[in-house]
């Protein structure tokens, strides 16, 4: 049977986006609870920093890991952590019921994603990877383990080593990496963390209302620039420069230009290419995205070191694809507070860098509906030149809609009425809330990089030709560039705030 | 009278096709197989009676790989008319 939009309601059990939403929401709500002194999620597990020559003296589980909450303290590390594996793997093999994916498949691939994730994960809590040489919350882990030398990289590390893991997987053992494609969902895993995320979000809402109104505007300017700016130009470069056929000159530019693989498609369909356009170009966009992810976070960070939110926001209009934004947004996140912490000692909170980053592609992605739908009245009645019985629906608009930003503002909001109707209840909120924002939306990000790697293979440029150079001129000769110097504009000088303040 | 028809569209790497009917309609272009589509309902006798049938063409997600569904989830729908007495 064809699968096909038809409702409003289409999709809402059957996709990756929505199943963000749902994920998302379950959790967050579970997370809720703690207003009534019920701890849903405390048994969430937890990574310390630990060190190898220390824990291979007096090994023991509780060195690297813990249960999340007080609560769940007497919890063995090893049960804290099946646990996670079980309430993850059952919520997300639900999704995959529904979204009609190979359950069984699945499950073997969840878990084995699962487990990589949490290994590297391990792995880049031990401090000669992870611990900055300075004092935070009154401890100095280079101290702590009288270590000689450190990469000071934070939770940074975690992140490149399961990237580095991924891309092993999808470009050395491709056999490997077809086993675990079923399960490897970048896109969702990502989507369900910025759900988590909104959180934050809210808290931030709270402490600095200016700064978030601020990001919020620039994100304004960002879709501006995408749509009207980065959008014509490469457009133009695509068909005068590089005499590529119009449908294929839109598709790219909207993948290079817009909100990537999700871009891309929109507007293939929007214009009614042929299906292989998009699946040749997104195939591209996933691999450019990847080698964004990769050189970028450190670039920005050499480059700006006192520049944290220029950098995210920069980021947010350069990474295509929501999945690589947020993934680099993150590694830049840990990056720069780690260096800012290493260089001068203070010790700038984490995760706004990251909110800079996705707030700005948000905005961009939020439009993509709008922007289909008057692309498709533009190629139908101005390029194709057709007129009198064909009509395209506004309903147009609502399937293209990205919907995991759905449950991104129900959770921004949520925590933000609490903040402003129940100020009694904010502390009791804040516990649950805590475990959901932070080592749950951090597994998602983790879950988000092996398989963002998995599903990465470069062996499919091959043949791109001047498709793959386009790219890569407008990439960095174009956006780049540009978005460095808007984000410039908007965003000079502002710093996350201190842990201390 | 005015009478609706919901088809789902596909495409195969070549063609653009449709199983609405009892034969499987396919074209080069889109315009082919409207034009397929239109000859179709005029010659369909449930039809017989409307002024014009409104056709809703709505593509089918299968033909897009599973692995790009996380990204974006539709491709697209439109409709176009189909004005019987103009055809008889």
């Amino acid at each position: 049977m064809a699968t096909v939009n038809r409702k409003w309601t289409d999709g809402m059990l059957s996709t990756e986006d929505w199943w963000a939403v749902w994920l998302g929401l379950i959790i967050f709500f579970a997370g809720l609870m703690t207003i009534w002194g019920i701890d849903l999620v405390g048994w969430m597990t937890k990574l310390k920093t630990w060190e190898l020559n220390h824990l291979i003296g007096d090994f023991s589980w509780s060195k690297l890991l813990k249960p999340s909450s007080k609560s769940y303290s007497e919890l063995h590390p090893l049960l804290s952590l099946f646990i996670t594996y079980l309430v993850f793997a059952g919520l997300t093999s639900i999704g995959a019921y529904f979204q009609r994916l190979d359950v069984k498949q699945f499950l073997k691939g969840f878990t084995l994603l699962f487990l990589i994730t949490w290994t590297c994960w391990i792995i880049g809590h031990e401090a000669h990877f992870k611990a900055v040489d300075a004092v935070i919350k009154g401890k100095n882990y280079f101290e702590v383990y009288d270590l000689s030398w450190g990469l000071q990289l934070g939770g940074g590390f975690s992140y490149m080593l399961a990237l580095a893991v991924g891309l092993l997987i999808g470009n050395i053992f491709k056999g490997f990496a077809h086993f675990l494609k079923e399960a490897a969902k970048p896109e969702w895993f990502i989507k369900t963390a910025i759900v988590y995320l909104g959180i934050k979000l809210g808290v931030m809402s709270m402490k600095a209302t200016g700064f978030v109104v601020e990001l919020a505007l620039a994100g304004a300017a960002a879709t501006f620039v995408a749509y009207m700016l980065f959008w014509p130009i490469v457009y133009t470069l695509a068909r005068r420069v590089f005499k590529l056929p119009r449908d294929a000159s839109a598709v790219l530019s909207s993948g290079i230009s817009v909100c990537g693989v999700s871009a891309a498609i929109a507007t293939a369909g929007a214009i009614r290419a042929k299906p292989i356009l998009p699946i040749a170009v997104s195939m591209l966009i996933v691999i450019f995205a990847m080698v964004e992810l990769v050189v970028l976070p450190g670039v920005y960070t050499a480059m700006a070191p006192d520049q944290p939110i220029v950098n995210g926001a920069a980021m947010g209009m350069t990474v295509k694809t929501d999945g690589a934004d947020a993934a680099a947004g993150a590694i830049l996140d840990e990056l720069m507070v780690s260096k800012h912490l290493s260089n001068s000692g203070e010790e700038w909170e984490e995760g706004w860098i990251l909110s800079a980053a996705i707030l700005t592609k948000i905005w961009i992605d939020v439009f993509i509906g709008i922007w289909a739908f008057l692309l498709a009245l533009v190629w139908l009645y101005k390029v194709e030149g057709r007129s009198d019985n064909t009509t395209i629906n506004l309903s147009e608009i609502w399937f293209r809609f990205p919907k995991f930003v759905i449950g991104y503002f129900i959770a921004w909001f949520t925590y933000v009425a609490i903040a402003i109707w129940f100020p009694d209840q904010i502390d009791a909120a804040k516990e649950g809330a805590g475990i959901v924002q932070s080592p749950m939306r951090k597994m998602m990000f983790m879950l988000t990089f092996v398989s963002i790697g998995v599903i990465t293979d470069f062996s499919k440029l091959k043949g791109m030709g001047r498709l793959a150079i386009l790219y890569a001129i407008a990439l960095f000769l174009i956006i780049a560039p540009i978005a460095y110097t808007v984000a410039y504009l908007f965003h000079r000088g502002m710093v996350p705030p201190l842990v201390s303040g | 009278m005015h009478n609706e028809l919901e088809l789902s569209l596909s495409h195969n790497g070549e063609f653009w096709f449709t199983d609405g009917f009892n034969i499987q309609l396919y074209g080069k272009d889109l315009e082919t197989i409207e034009d397929k589509i239109s000859a179709a309902v005029q010659n369909d006798p449930r039809f017989d009676n409307d002024e014009s049938v409104k056709v809703q063409l709505r593509f089918d997600m299968d033909v897009i790989p599973k692995w790009l569904h996380q990204y974006h989830a539709h491709y697209f729908n439109y409709t176009f008319t189909v004005n019987n007495q103009e055809l008889d």
